[in-house]
């Protein structure tokens, strides 16, 4: 699914380098956790992967496609990208439902089906009642739910939620991985966590740990 | 959700702002609006007074007049016209210009009384003048509604009392506006014995109208000057041309200051929605969606202002017919495409120039970096 090649990213003209020679395989419907101190390049590598973000040198494959020779980066994220956020931005001005389903403005399809489809991903993630409601009405555990719904608009291949639980409760983070890994049951859908927090790190199949841009250790429980 | 209802919430957001940018554009398009009616009015009016209305074909003035008040045309050239093969009949007509009430520039015609037909000039009521009478006049339709005049009523005009024996009627709120006096009359009291300001020509049946107006011009070396249509104005009266480059100076101002104005509304919003933005590009939204978002926005803050300023423009038209100069004067027609579409143009330029930048940089803007914006 996902294969990283030799992946290094520089900046301040290589003053500081973010990621330094990463090589990894992610086979379709792994759930992998990356964990590390703050500056140690996993969130840089997150972007890398979501197409966000051009590397310095090394390759990226994503289904065997090379992102460096990708022309419409934006029309490949829409397709095969899932992102979550550590803050879940959503946009203020619009409700649950909307908000879901400003992904699928590139999407084909009509509007009414579009609509059905936010609704039903929204009573997934439990939140049937409150799909008019606006983000400064909703905690921020039903916010990140919003934003995972949103994150699946588009039938994503991959989800990539960079500390998804790092701004709610341990009662709301705990939730929310629940979804996240019924989803990476259920769908197949490979799932990449960056986080903080070794007990959210700990759920995943598979655990990897950086530092100063390289993989610290690799161990499976 | 369709996108044309994110671009409306887009704009809610900060009502205040939007709200200024559209006053700011309106205020340009009700410029533009009321410009172009009052101009619109003014060529109408020439039209219908110097080329349209009455049995004459074409009007002859003196050539280079700064306005027609001061073309002087003399006995001797009038003589030469009338002398002229081709010419059936011909009238002159003296513009004699007297406050009265509060308007500064109540207009007085100088005719001869047989001259009445041929200069257009429609008896509804009443009688007309006698051209040895020196005390009498007949009022426009538009003034005796206006100063509440009747025939048998006193009017006094340059501290000299006239009687009304007749009310008239042109169809040009110009000449409805004032009254109608014996030419020699109003000769005498401007002083300016065999002179009249315009002479209108009726051309004998299989003569050709080009051909006289052009022999006129010719014959008179040039002095003369033969207005058939609305461009030949110009050549006795650069009024409508200085208020028609005003018009559009003040429509490239309305652009440049509204471009401004909208510019400075969505490059703050585009700033505060910089996070936002990258999230769109995030979630697989192209460059160009994002683009088009903010040129939406702005031009539908533009399309608010068109129609806000049309009715403003209109209004202040409206308004201005009340006042006393304006009375009896102004006659626009509110339904002239033309002065709309202007104003829909100019409404338009400002929307893209205003929201070209903006949109380009919002954009630009990189997914990542954005995403990062604190």
């Amino acid at each position: 699914m996902v294969q990283i090649k030799n992946l290094s990213k520089e900046f301040e003209e290589g003053r500081v380098k973010a990621l330094n020679g990463i090589n990894l395989t992610i086979k379709e419907g792994e759930y992998i956790s990356i964990m590390g101190p703050s500056g140690s390049g996993k969130s840089t590598l997150l972007n890398m992967i979501g197409a966000l973000d051009r590397p310095t040198s090394g390759e990226i494959f994503i289904n065997k496609h090379n992102l460096a020779d990708v022309k419409n980066l934006a029309k490949f994220r829409s397709k095969t990208i899932g992102f979550i956020f550590q803050l879940h931005n959503l946009i203020p001005t619009l409700t649950a439902k909307e908000n879901v389903l400003i992904p699928m403005f590139e999407a084909r399809g009509k509007g009414k089906d579009k609509k059905k489809k936010a609704e039903v991903l929204l009573k997934k993630m439990n939140l049937g009642k409150r799909t008019d409601f606006m983000p400064t009405k909703m905690s921020g555990g039903e916010r990140q739910r919003v934003a995972i719904a949103r994150s699946l608009a588009n039938n994503p291949k991959i989800i990539l939620a960079d500390e998804p639980t790092g701004d709610v409760d341990s009662k709301s983070g705990a939730m929310i991985m629940d979804i996240l890994e019924e989803i990476n049951n259920k769908e197949k859908t490979t799932l990449i966590v960056v986080t903080h927090d070794p007990v959210i790190g700990a759920r995943a199949h598979r655990k990897l740990k950086m530092l100063d841009g390289r993989f610290q250790e690799e161990a499976n429980s | 959700m369709r996108f044309f209802l994110l671009i409306l919430k887009n704009l809610s957001r900060h009502k205040t702002r939007t709200v200024l940018a559209v006053v700011g554009i309106s205020i340009g398009i009700a410029t533009i609006v009321a410009l172009n009616l009052v101009m619109e009015n003014a060529s109408k009016m020439i039209e219908d007074t110097f080329i349209k209305q009455g049995d004459f074909d074409f009007t002859v003035a003196k050539a280079g007049s700064a306005d027609v008040i001061v073309s002087y045309i003399k006995e001797e050239q009038i003589n030469m016209v009338n002398e002229m093969p081709g010419i059936q009949d011909s009238a002159g007509l003296l513009i004699y210009m007297v406050p009265f009430n509060n308007n500064p520039y109540f207009f007085s015609f100088g005719l001869k009384k047989e001259k009445l037909e041929l200069g257009g000039v429609n008896l509804i009521e009443g009688r007309a003048f006698e051209d040895d009478a020196e005390d009498e006049v007949i009022i426009g339709k538009v003034a005796s509604k206006n100063y509440d005049k009747k025939i048998g009523d006193t009017i006094n005009l340059n501290e000299n009392d006239y009687e009304i024996v007749g009310i008239y009627e042109t169809g040009t709120a110009f000449q409805d506006g004032g009254t109608m006096m014996p030419l020699a009359n109003a000769q005498k009291l401007q002083d300016l014995e065999d002179t009249v300001n315009l002479l209108f020509v009726k051309i004998a049946e299989n003569y050709n109208v080009e051909e006289i107006a052009q022999m006129i011009e010719d014959d008179s070396n040039e002095e003369l000057v033969s207005i058939i249509d609305i461009d030949d104005f110009d050549a006795v009266d650069q009024g409508i041309k200085i208020m028609d480059a005003g018009t559009w100076m003040i429509g490239i101002l309305a652009i440049i200051i509204g471009g401004i104005g909208v510019m400075n509304t969505m490059v703050m919003s585009v700033s505060e929605r910089t996070r936002e933005i990258g999230v769109l590009r995030a979630v697989g939204w192209k460059k160009s969606r994002v683009l088009l978002m903010i040129l939406c926005e702005t031009l539908l803050i533009a399309l608010i202002a068109i129609i806000i300023g049309c009715g403003m423009g209109a209004g202040a038209v409206r308004l201005l017919m009340f006042s006393d100069i304006a009375e009896g004067f102004l006659n626009p027609s509110y339904f002239e495409y033309t002065t709309y579409l202007k104003a829909i143009i100019v409404a338009v330029l400002v929307g893209m120039v205003g929201g070209l930048y903006p949109a380009w940089k919002a954009s630009r803007l990189s997914p990542l970096e954005a995403l990062r914006y604190e």
